[in-house]
């Protein structure tokens, strides 16, 4: 008979259980993150007032520098005496679940260091990269910061994109006070008075609402279904579209969630076909499920209207369901390739990596070329690149243009796209106040 | 109706995913009494395998599943003269910590190859297919999942109970001691068990890889559930499996529908501490000692 059955029955519950918790454990409320006194150490003293010249400068230089095939250009040669490589930690997801869209946040990042050091540098300074693995979860993020900071001696710090880990580090991005520019969209992130979080997207609430006015106002439509990601992301775009269709005297006709990772979604589309929805708002994190999502949409002979979040409009989406995406609405950051600051970034992507430029990514090259352009202004001190920063105005980047508020939120509008015939065309641009 | 009828295709086909994994889990449990937990990645290197001959080679559908299926057997054969062979006098857990330890390499051998982007292998179907009876809609991968799921369990109900291999691979699982006095080769029927383990997971790969695209993680949450639909069926039993994985496809399904959507990955595990705890043993536990 079988040796040692029983032991072997223990050990197998014994893993068992630890596997069970680490599923539960990443299904765990990311929000529960304690939010942060509201302390903000902003420079009132003359310094600043020397700054705030400076941030005119460097959004002339952001503005005046345009030209077909250099949009960008050179970071303009500043004031600043700098001594030695300037560091910029990249805090992105290399390995695990988030994989595929670290490595396209290291990819936007790698062209960004190679276009600027090949143009001179900062000052005649080169930029050194430090990618740094945020392995993605909130522990990795953590660690990814520190090593960043403490290892690397990194000026400023690119990323997190997801606003689960952003919200874990906050408050150790305050402690370490490096300048962190962030994609992660949670509307929340910017609003607990840590002020070294500077965001390169729009936030959800400008897309969820976009969703929502463009599905009610432009198309008509008012039984709007809701099919979201668990996750904070999904649950928090969800929440928002669920608040404004309450505002306009909607109810939601149906809500339905699923896990990232999740690899049938028969139950939940059934539940949205019977419930007699004319509309469904896609709320993913995910750019593998959303594909996933719209293959069984089709399947499932749904033919309503569809609006996705930004994740539908990744390559990912493009290229792996081109069979049905035809004519689903998606709400995304910019529409690329309308300016020459995208045609550059374009290139410079199809230069290095021979592939389809992911435009969700490219606020990964902004936020190193609007930050480069501070620091030639005025050099490494921290606090002094965070305060240029947020009074940043019209800086045009490949992702659009970027002018900040005070809270630290850079960009005010999103665009709508409809997938006709396997490509991406642009509808109109949605702009908040 | 219809939605029921939908509900339980759905749940069937991924069933059927959960029980090839899940007999590649018994097999080898029953073989070497040491769970592997590297069996999802005996779903995600074929899946990977397949897409190299069908989208990078350019092989016809049956070419490049009978290549993958053989290269999947290569794969199996290795993996068990690396991951277990030279642990094989040593207790349970070495073992299974050296398949964990495989199971992650595997995955980062996949990052580092295909990068993290996942593939779309080519498939018979096109996506968003589906053919009509009546008002029902019937995605056609999921009708090949099931026909081939039953295939291979009649296949394997005649090797295992009809040929001398199959008696010689129960005896082993059984009784090595007494098998080895029998003059039958343990190491090699050991062997053999991976080889046909990683033929099915191959199998599984090749089935639902068109449904969730190739990447490096697709094995990873089809193992789990496979691993509870093995447990909720009786760990070790054969029949148990197959019945374990189709019950907790289609339960998922039902109860992802009719209860909660938000926590359709949470009910396989409700259901297996529910099994734990009034049958431990698992609806077909008494079998297991008769079993391969």
């Amino acid at each position: 008979m079988k040796p040692k059955l029983s032991s072997a029955k223990i050990s197998l519950l014994v893993v068992l259980t630890l596997l069970l918790a680490s599923v539960l454990v990443a299904c765990g409320d990311p929000t529960a993150t304690p939010a942060p006194a509201a302390t903000t150490a902003a420079a009132t003293t003359a310094a600043a007032v020397a700054t705030t010249a400076v941030a005119g400068a460097t959004t002339a230089a952001g503005a005046t520098t345009g030209g077909a095939d250099s949009a960008l250009g050179p970071i303009p040669k500043g004031a600043a005496q700098l001594n030695g490589p300037i560091i910029i930690a990249l805090n992105t997801e290399i390995t695990g679940a988030g994989a595929q869209t670290g490595e396209l946040a290291r990819k936007a990042a790698e062209i960004a260091v190679d276009k600027i050091n090949a143009s001179g540098g900062i000052n005649g300074q080169k930029i050194e990269l430090k990618v740094e693995d945020a392995q993605s979860s909130n522990t990795g993020a953590l660690s990814a910061l520190n090593k960043g900071v403490a290892e690397d001696k990194a000026v400023i710090m690119v990323g997190p994109v997801k606003s689960t880990q952003i919200l874990a580090i906050s408050d150790r991005i305050k402690e370490l006070q490096i300048p962190a520019l962030i994609g992660g969209t949670n509307q929340s992130l910017t609003k607990q008075g840590n002020t070294w979080l500077m965001r390169f997207r729009p936030d959800d609430s400008i897309a969820a609402n976009a969703m929502t006015n463009f599905l009610l106002g432009d198309l008509k439509l008012s039984k709007v279904a809701i099919l979201h990601d668990s996750d904070a992301f999904g649950t928090g775009g969800a929440d928002i579209i669920e608040a404004a269709l309450k505002k306009e005297g909607k109810a939601v006709a149906n809500r339905q969630k699923y896990t990232t990772g999740t690899q049938d979604f028969t139950a939940q589309l059934l539940a949205i076909k019977n419930s007699g929805a004319d509309a469904l708002t896609l709320y993913g994190t995910n750019a593998q499920d959303d594909a996933i999502i719209l293959r069984q949409i089709k399947e499932q002979g749904i033919k309503i209207a569809i609006i996705g979040s930004p994740s539908y409009a990744q390559t990912i989406v493009s290229d792996l369901a081109s069979d049905v995406t035809e004519g689903v609405y998606v709400v995304t950051d910019y529409f690329p390739g309308r300016t020459p600051e995208y045609e550059e970034y374009a290139a410079a992507w199809k230069a290095k990596f021979n592939s389809t430029p992911d435009a969700l990514s490219a606020w990964n090259w902004d936020a190193i070329h609007l930050a480069s352009r501070v620091i030639a202004q005025v050099g490494t001190d921290k606090a002094k690149i965070r305060d240029t920063i947020l009074q940043v105005k019209g800086f045009k980047g490949a992702g659009g243009a970027f002018s900040f508020s005070a809270e630290g939120n850079g960009r005010s509008s999103v665009d709508i796209l409809q997938y006709k015939n396997k490509a991406q065309s642009f509808i109109k641009t949605v702009a908040v106040q | 109706m219809e939605e029921i009828i939908q509900l339980l295709v759905a749940g069937l086909a991924y069933g059927s995913i959960y029980a090839l994994v899940a007999l590649g889990f018994v097999l080898i449990y029953n073989a070497v009494g040491v769970v592997n937990f590297a069996q999802g990645e005996f779903v995600m290197v074929p899946s990977y395998i397949a897409f190299v001959f069908l989208n990078l080679v350019g092989l016809p559908f049956i070419l490049a599943y009978l290549a993958t299926i053989v290269v999947a057997g290569v794969f199996g054969l290795i993996f068990q003269r690396v991951a277990y062979y030279p642990l094989r006098n040593r207790s349970f857990l070495p073992v299974v910590i050296s398949t964990i330890g495989a199971s992650i390499l595997l995955q980062n051998i996949a990052l580092v190859v295909f990068d993290a982007q996942p593939r779309k292998p080519n498939a018979i179907f096109t996506p968003g297919e589906i053919f009509e009876v009546g008002t029902i809609r019937i995605v056609p991968q999921y009708v090949l999942i099931l026909v081939v799921t039953l295939l291979l369990v009649v296949f394997q109900y005649f090797l295992f109970e009809k040929t001398s291999l199959g008696k010689r691979l129960q005896a082993t699982a059984q009784d090595k001691q007494t098998a080895q006095l029998m003059g039958i080769r343990v190491n090699r029927m050991i062997a053999y068990t991976f080889i046909y383990s990683a033929i099915l997971g191959a199998i599984a790969g090749i089935l639902v890889s068109p449904l969730l695209l190739v990447s490096k993680g697709m094995g990873g949450s089809l193992a789990l559930k496979a691993f509870s639909a093995s447990i909720v069926g009786g760990f070790g039993s054969v029949p148990g499996a197959i019945v374990g994985g189709l019950f907790l496809g289609i339960a998922e399904k039902f109860a992802s529908r009719y209860i909660s959507s938000a926590y359709e990955q949470g009910f396989a595990f409700i259901i297996l501490i529910v099994v734990l705890l009034f049958w431990p043993q698992g609806l077909f536990g008494e079998k297991i000692s008769e079993k391969a």
